[in-house]
């Protein structure tokens, strides 16, 4: 019998949610349409026009020991280019950004190949080859995945994740990579997300209301849903816990 | 919650309502904003005049991030009314945090009982009371220098050493009714009748000899040199004091009184952890933290003892250990900070130490179980994000995840080990909360990969496979497997000290331990952690070890 994927367990809209982040055929909705060349200027790490650099030859054109993962196994286009490999990092405000760092991590494992990532508290770092960063930063930023006022593209100085935000519902960025265009009701980036300034505006669209982001949370508390009442959650959790403290001891002892 | 921190958190942001998830930034002067940074300026544009380098140079906006665009707050050390910037809080600013590490690295307790056998039945001496003073003050004339058996050493300043000593403890009331007073580390006087009758039950007869020696012994060289120092001073003391000669016997017998009942408080590091010798905070075990705290002697509460005690841990593991020997340089003094500092510990361990009173009727009541684990693991993480949803002050008080998994992780300690007073049920929740609950409930981790130590050590929490784990009280940062790391150090003394606290132990692994670190006589008194290091961030606390007395004009 064929089984369900599960994904993530519980039955409220926090769950609910979570899954939908980490369901691989999730197609996520477009809110912005971001150009090529500034989202290759907000990344930083090569001019718009310019060549990827490579750090070895394109693979068609080496000759490559015999190995069957390499069957098995089809190169990203960046791979197959030899791009050397270049990172993005989001940071998600707790004010309910539309991802986590944890699910992103999750997230990413799951719907990009090719990449290496890590989870801290306030940011996720996506390492992967250049012209596949560029593929997946673009969905990253153009779909509901982004909010411009709860996440930012930060490589360095990141903290800010659980400040207050400020008057205009930014979250705080001690590198002031972003303003808030009040006329316009744009966010607009003038640095990269190393912070270096970039010779134009750029534009990352409108935030959406606080009603919208937490309809759409993935955190639980007091603004979505209680963390006390997200039982089946702690019901796995506490599963968990006891089967790697009783599995270490004594395999014997876990429950099949 | 009670109000008390929130009310403190208002002051130090100058702020009325903690409620609000809206503020302004960038409008706090930058780095002006703060006492320190404004003198830590001025320092260095002297100092660039003298040495002719540049140094420090906070002002400028263009050496990396422009300091101070959002509030810079001062904070109160918890238990106390002083308020200090983070500056003060630096092992290196701070003399009271160097000399407790200092007290405890310069520690040597040995047993003598060995000592005075080899005495009596190879050497054929008696060993008296009398002898026993006789030898105490030698000991105390060479432990700081001075020369016993050649004319021709080259002496010490004993101003420079002038804190070394050596005294005596024992559970043997017989024989410390006749000993000197000025070289005994007396139970009785330094304990509650229950907490004393309990230690020198579990000291018992035998005689430990308690030698610190001088501060700047370990200043000059590191905890290594204490066990050397001691043993090679205090065998010369015995020498003199009992008239030794010969070879062979006195090989033996050195020995014996060097190395046979020596008390090792750290062991060496081994060469992953950075290898250093014995002594080091690095090698502690982390139940020592419950042993060298002396706050559970000065109060009968015992979260208190457990509150002094984690800011001990803090200060051992993470100023000293990982910011000294392992980073260097800055490092994570703001976010051991909330360990001890404006009462918000406090009152999240109170609130869970009174959930479990209401719940199991008491501490150490609840039977070990997973469902009791999970029971109070659960209660103390939810609490504790509750409060952070309520008061976005707070939460950007405690703005990063590492910051929030040091207090998470120690009520993930100390819950499970109040209800139980087991140990290993705190270190299962230690490592539960730190590996699941505030992963799945936030999405977001604390450091990256933090928890995947948290992972293992669940794993390993029932091992006693030399490799990977020990009882909870004898585990510390220097186990293998890698299974470490800076939260992981400065927190894991909360289950070992909870569980010895609920069940009101008078010591956590050693009496011996215990009683050496009551001696009224240290520098730093550590039945009041927080308050000495509270002088410390005022520079009124006096150090010892420094080299005032060989300066030019001394």
């Amino acid at each position: 019998m064929a089984e369900k994927l599960n994904i993530y367990p519980g039955a409220d809209r926090v769950a609910e949610r979570r899954r939908t982040i980490l369901d691989k055929n999730t197609k996520f909705r477009e809110l912005r349409e971001i150009p090529d060349e500034d989202l290759i200027l907000l990344l930083g790490h090569r001019n718009p026009g310019e060549r990827y650099t490579s750090v070895h030859p394109p693979l068609d054109e080496l000759k490559e020991p015999a190995d069957p993962i390499r069957e098995l196994i089809e190169p990203t286009p960046g791979a197959r280019g030899g791009d050397r490999i270049r990172y993005v990092q989001f940071t998600d405000s707790v004010y309910h950004s539309p991802v986590t760092p944890v699910f992103r991590g999750r997230m990413y494992h799951i719907r990009y190949r090719g990449v290496d990532t890590i989870s801290y508290s306030g940011r996720e770092l996506m390492e992967v080859r250049e012209r596949d960063l560029e593929l997946y930063t673009k969905e990253l930023i153009e779909t509901e995945l982004f909010d411009p006022a709860r996440t930012a593209i930060r490589g360095i100085t990141v903290h800010g994740s659980a400040m207050r935000l400020d008057e205009d519902g930014l979250m705080f960025d001690a590198r002031r990579r972003y303003m808030y265009d009040r006329e316009k009701g744009l966010v607009i980036y003038t640095k990269n997300q190393m912070a270096i300034p970039i010779d134009k505006s750029i534009p990352v669209g409108s935030p959406r209301s606080d009603e919208e982001l937490k309809s759409d949370s993935i955190i639980y508390g007091l603004d979505t849903v209680r963390c006390r009442d997200a039982e089946e959650v702690w019901e796995v959790t506490g599963k968990l816990m006891e089967a790697n403290v009783k599995g270490g001891f004594n395999p014997g002892l876990v429950e099949r | 919650m009670e109000k008390k921190s929130i009310d403190i958190i208002k002051e130090i942001f100058g702020e009325e309502d903690a409620e609000s998830k809206h503020t302004s930034f960038y409008e706090f002067g930058g780095w002006r904003q703060s006492r320190r940074k404004r003198e830590y300026v001025e320092i260095a544009r002297d100092l660039v005049k003298k040495r002719g380098v540049t140094g420090y140079q906070g002002d400028r906006d263009d050496m990396g991030v422009p300091l101070g665009q959002r509030f810079i707050e001062p904070y109160y050390i918890s238990g106390t009314d002083i308020l200090c910037d983070a500056e003060d809080l630096h092992q290196i600013n701070n003399a009271a945090i160097q000399q407790m590490g200092d007290d405890i690295k310069r520690t040597a307790i040995s047993g003598l009982d060995m000592a005075h056998r080899m005495l009596e039945v190879r050497i054929g001496a008696t060993v008296t009371p009398e002898t026993i003073n006789r030898y105490l003050e030698v000991a105390n004339h060479t432990i700081v220098g001075g020369a016993v058996a050649q004319e021709h050493m080259a002496e010490i300043n004993p101003a420079m050493t002038r804190d070394g000593y050596v005294k005596i403890t024992t559970g043997n009331e017989d024989l410390t009714d006749h000993i000197d007073k000025q070289y005994l580390i007396d139970i009785n006087m330094e304990y509650p009748e229950d907490q004393a009758d309990a230690l020198k039950e579990g000291v018992g007869s035998s005689l430990y000899q308690v030698v610190r020696v001088p501060t700047i012994a370990v200043r000059n060289a590191d905890g290594g040199i204490t066990h050397r120092w001691a043993a090679n001073q205090c065998t010369l003391a015995f020498i003199t004091a009992y008239a030794l000669g010969g070879g062979s016997v006195l090989a033996d017998f050195s020995l014996t009184s060097k190395h046979m009942q020596y008390v090792t408080l750290g062991t060496p590091t081994y060469p992953r952890r950075g290898p250093r010798g014995r002594g080091e905070p690095g090698g502690i075990p982390y139940a020592y933290v419950g042993d060298f705290c002396q706050a559970d002697a000065a109060t009968g509460d015992p979260l208190r003892y457990f509150l002094e005690s984690m800011a001990l841990s803090n200060f051992l593991y993470l100023n000293l250990w990982v910011n000294g020997y392992v980073i260097g340089g800055i490092g994570g003094v703001n976010a051991g900070a909330v360990i001890f500092t404006n009462n918000v510990l406090d009152e999240f361990a109170k609130h869970v130490a009174d959930w479990i009173i209401e719940r199991y009727g008491g501490f150490a009541r609840a039977k070990p179980s997973f469902d009791v684990i999970r029971d109070v693991c659960h209660e103390a993480c939810f609490h504790v994000l509750e409060e952070y949803n309520r008061y976005p002050l707070l939460l950007e008080h405690h703005w990063g995840g590492a910051i929030r998994m040091f207090v998470l992780s120690i009520l993930g300690g100390m819950g499970p080990s109040f209800a139980t007073g087991h140990s290993l049920a705190g270190m299962i929740g230690y490592h539960y909360v730190g590996g699941y609950l505030m992963k799945e409930a936030w999405g977001r981790g604390s450091f990256g990969s933090q928890d995947s130590v948290d992972h293992l050590n669940l794993a390993y929490a029932a091992s006693m496979v030399p490799d990977e784990g020990l009882l909870p009280e004898l585990r510390g940062p220097n186990i293998s497997s890698d299974s470490t790391n800076a939260i992981v150090m400065t927190t894991s003394a909360s289950y070992s000290v909870a569980a010895h606290a609920a069940r009101k132990d008078a010591w956590c692994l050693s009496p011996v331990v215990k009683v050496a670190f009551s001696d009224s006589k240290l520098p730093f008194d550590f039945k009041h952690v927080r308050a000495e290091i509270a002088r410390g961030t005022q520079h009124e606390f006096m150090p010892e070890g420094d080299r005032d007395p060989i300066k030019p004009g001394r």
